[in-house]
């Protein structure tokens, strides 16, 4: 028979790794090595010492359960002299099979288990889609139809090359995602038919598995993307052109598209990972209108794309009041409002643009060379202050809120509607008082208010 | 060399038995809680407003037209019932006072391992005051601060409040046990101190063999086929903390630090590729200090987190199984119960807390704790049937009946002295010992 002659192949072989190399062979490392199961292995291990045991000292696992009280089942790992004695002590009943067989016996138990802790441990170390006989425990005598392994929920450094093929880049969001999730899909089918004790009922609960376990991190994603929208905007930004698909897809294309930022594959994976959740976060709000898709790809597809828009900016807020320098400052703002009906979009597109521009000043400059300009302007605006600011250099002397500095020269004169005082240098309170902007209406009555008063401390306090 | 996958087993893998599990930790788990800077005085309002319901109408029941007062409300002579809190008051006990002493008392500073002494006495303290307890019924020996009870008696003329009968909340009420028809087993294990010097690697390869069915013959492997979970309580490792020094560590140092995590992690993975495992953080675990510790972080685990089977748990850990109710702690709960009274064995610690109605009395006393502001999660609601404690010296058991209420308390053995499990038979609540042993291999 087939089996008998592999079982025999199998004997010779260990014959010559057990005289020549001295090796320690126990029944697992024998199942794992030739795989073959647990029991079978135990079997060739007995014909093996009946054929060439001379010179091999054995040792015996012998197990059963006691006489005494409380009851109490042992298993004891003994030599051969030991074993009658074990044997005695125990039941009827007791199982005795060889647990390993060895040039001489270690006296010290570590090192009878260290090489099955090495053949162990290579399995261990193997990247975590591969399906071995550690994982799945395929060579044991008890199986378990519970057990089901997702290896995707875990942080792994390094991402299988087959999952970065399958996302092209470039594709619009919605046709990717549909994509990511079969890719899913079948990276979950290929995981079941690897798994030798895979039943159908396994299978529909890894996919329900995978089902909860993308819910789940929805409902996280929803959570986290407010607070980290800046960091979208970043991720976006250093994506260098690429789609919104790349974002989501993998972590490991991200890591690739901005190498500069990220240093180990381990901090990649949290910022990759909320661009990852802000994308498919924003892609669900964004969901609701289909302008703010494209206007989020307009504004995504790198400087190129917003410098378009900004083009766009220039052009309405021609047709609005351009009175004051206010306006000015809240154009980009103002634009946003106009293109994004959403208002709450709108100020958490004011934050990202706040903080982004601060973050990306200098790419922007790099990015728009024919258009514009920024120039450090400095100017006295109507509260009798020097401000030095930076512009945009285009026929509107539009301001952007990026790194203004105030230098508080006369006290506030005018009741006119001032701008936004951003007494502050924080981003922070910038982006509130590009919030605040955004009405202009209602500062006014409260600037006459405030009155002739040092402005700059008690307006910070105010826009808070 | 050609590797052949044979399938000449005489018979296919037996398959393991199940069990419905329901994972009951939520009081335990910290989720939403934020620390305001409170103190515990919260936790300890909480512990008594919930305990004195049950305490007021085990009172009424038991002595009848006997009025329960509040403390400074208490008149000389005159009959009645005060509930309170208990504090006992240590002579010995550390304070980090006697630290900074400018004059060192005669007691040594040392930790003994029991800060008992004669002159110890038992003060009752509710929201209004407190009173000394006096009398003979009053053992303080058997009682510890935190626990709440009610004293019937009456004030004496030098404030002291003598005390007739003490009255204890008892065992809360259980629900009935299900019946089940075939053997399952739960096997706990604790203590592995995986990284320490005297742990012995092959006896836990002995186990892990064993429960994933690789071991014995087919009756042995029948006997793991009805192995339906493990419960592992705590001290899973022994992790080399002096390293840890504040400054920077070295590469190699790095290594033997994690190693430990490493080795357990590859033994959970071997585990939970055959069955469902909970592990519980101990005293010694990379986890929080204060009671109820979390759950385990996964990072720690990155091959074991992947298996739908492995469950990090809280410590306590309470679960349900086919409807019966499990509830243990990793076994620092009754260490400190140990070191404030005086009992018989650990046994009789675990039922007076059931008692008590309360796992961790001493809790923030003298065991850490966290200051909960709008409950006490260590107050039981509901009996368990069967109530483990991790981390002992020697695996004990009783079922402890009382009330009608049947409570199967085990202690689990530290593994890596003992090289025992201890595994409960669903079926009957019945209990027996899984003992590995290489101790053959160090003879002669």
């Amino acid at each position: 028979m087939a089996d008998s002659s592999s079982e025999a192949g199998i004997i010779e072989q260990l014959r010559a790794l057990v005289s020549d190399l001295s090796l320690m062979v126990s029944y697992k490392w024998l199942s794992r090595k030739f795989f073959i199961s647990s029991n079978v292995a135990k079997r060739l291990l007995y014909k093996f010492v009946e054929k060439y045991g001379d010179g091999l000292e054995v040792l015996y696992s012998v197990s059963g359960w006691t006489q005494s009280q409380p009851r109490s089942y042992s298993v004891k790992v003994v030599k051969l002299s030991q074993l009658e004695g074990a044997k005695a002590l125990l039941a009827e009943g007791s199982s005795v099979h060889i647990y390993s067989i060895q040039a001489s016996v270690p006296r010290d138990p570590a090192l009878v288990w260290s090489p099955d802790n090495v053949q162990a441990e290579e399995f261990f170390n193997q990247p975590l889609d591969a399906v071995n006989c550690l994982r799945d425990n395929r060579f044991s005598g008890v199986s378990c139809s519970l057990v089901k392994r997702d290896h995707k929920g875990t942080v792994s450094s390094s991402a299988p090359a087959s999952e970065k093929a399958s996302l092209p880049q470039g594709l619009p969001p919605k046709p990717a995602l549909m994509k990511n999730e079969t890719s899913i899909a079948a990276k979950a089918s290929n995981g079941e038919t690897s798994n030798p004790s895979g039943s159908s009922k396994q299978a529909n609960s890894t996919r329900g598995d995978k089902g909860n376990v993308s819910a789940g991190t929805v409902k996280q994603e929803n959570g986290e993307g407010r607070r980290d929208a800046n960091k979208r905007k970043e991720g976006s930004a250093t994506a260098q052109g690429s789609s919104i698909a790349n974002l989501w897809g993998r972590p490991s294309n991200n890591s690739k598209a901005s190498p500069p930022k990220n240093g180990s594959p381990q901090k990649q994976l949290p910022g990759n990972a909320d661009a990852c959740i802000n994308a498919l976060e924003e892609h669900e709000n964004g969901g609701s209108s289909d302008d703010d898709i494209s206007n989020f790809r307009r504004l995504r597809r790198g400087g190129q794309k917003r410098r378009v828009v900004l083009d766009d900016e220039v052009s309405e807020h021609k047709e609005e009041e351009a009175a004051s320098e206010e306006k000015e400052e809240e154009e980009e703002e103002e634009v946003i409002s106009l293109i994004s009906p959403e208002k709450k979009i709108e100020e958490t597109k004011h934050e990202d643009k706040a903080s982004n521009s601060n973050s990306r000043s200098g790419d922007d400059k790099r990015m728009d060379p024919k258009k514009k300009r920024k120039v450090l302007r400095t100017r006295i605006d109507e509260r009798g202050r020097e401000v030095t600011e930076v512009v945009w250099d285009t026929e509107e002397p539009e301001s952007s809120k990026i790194e203004e500095i105030e230098k508080v020269k006369a006290p506030n004169k005018t009741a006119a509607p001032p701008p936004p005082p951003p007494a502050s240098k924080h981003p922070a309170s910038k982006a509130s008082t590009s919030k605040a902007s955004t009405k202009p209406s209602s500062k006014p009555g409260k600037k006459a208010a405030c009155g002739p008063q040092q402005g700059s401390i008690t307006s910070f306090f105010k826009k808070k | 060399m050609a590797a052949v996958a044979m399938e000449v087993d005489d018979a296919p893998p037996l398959e393991r038995k199940e069990a419905r599990y329901t994972r009951k930790d939520e009081d335990f788990e910290r989720r939403v809680q934020r620390y305001k800077g409170q103190q515990y005085s919260h936790l300890y309002y909480c512990r008594l407003h919930k305990l004195r319901g049950a305490l007021s109408s085990l009172v009424q029941s038991g002595f009848p037209g006997v009025p329960v007062c509040p403390i400074l409300g208490l008149e000389d002579g005159k009959r009645c019932v005060v509930i309170g809190t208990i504090y006992k008051q240590m002579k010995l006990k550390p304070s980090i006072l006697d630290e900074y002493a400018k004059e060192r008392s005669k007691l040594p500073l040392a930790t003994a391992s029991n800060f008992m002494h004669p002159d110890d006495y038992l003060v009752l303290e509710d929201e209004s005051g407190r009173v000394k307890l006096v009398g003979s019924v009053v053992v303080p020996s058997n009682y510890v601060t935190g626990i709440v009870i009610a004293a019937c008696g009456a004030a004496g003329k030098d404030g002291d409040f003598f005390v007739q009968e003490i009255i204890e909340p008892g065992l809360p009420p259980q629900p009935p046990l299900p019946s089940i028809t075939e053997d399952k087993y739960v096997a706990f294990i604790s203590g592995l101190r995986i990284g320490s010097d005297h742990c012995d690697p092959l006896q836990l390869q002995l186990l892990v063999d064993h429960l994933t069915g690789h071991l014995g013959d087919e009756q042995e492997q029948m006997l793991s086929a009805q192995v339906i979970r493990l419960i592992v309580a705590g001290n899973s490792l022994d992790m080399q903390y002096n390293l840890l020094a504040g400054q920077a560590i070295s590469a190699k140092d790095q290594a033997r630090l994690t190693e430990p995590v490493k080795e357990l992690d590859l033994v959970l993975t071997q585990i939970a590729a055959a069955m469902p495992v909970d592990i519980m953080p101990g005293a010694n675990d990379p986890a929080n200090f204060t009671l109820p510790q979390q759950s385990l972080h996964k990072c720690l685990f990155p091959g074991a987190s992947a298996y739908c089977t492995f469950l990090p748990a809280t410590n306590p850990h309470r679960f349900e199984l086919d409807g019966i109710e499990f509830l243990g702690t990793s076994g620092q709960n009754v260490d400190d119960l140990d070191k404030y009274s005086e009992a018989k064995d650990v046994l009789e610690l675990m039922e007076r807390t059931l008692r008590w109605r309360h796992i961790a009395p001493t809790a923030p006393d003298t065991l850490g704790c966290y200051p909960y502001t709008d409950k006490d999660p260590f107050v039981l609601d509901r009996c368990p049937h069967v109530y483990f404690c991790g981390n002992q010296r020697s695996c004990m058991s009783r079922l402890l009946t009382v009330e009608g209420k049947s409570v199967r308390a085990i202690s689990i053995p530290r593994f890596c002295d003992s090289g025992t499990a201890v595994l409960v038979n669903l079926r009957t609540l019945d209990y027996h010992l899984l003992t590995l042993s290489t101790s053959a291999l160090l003879d002669a």
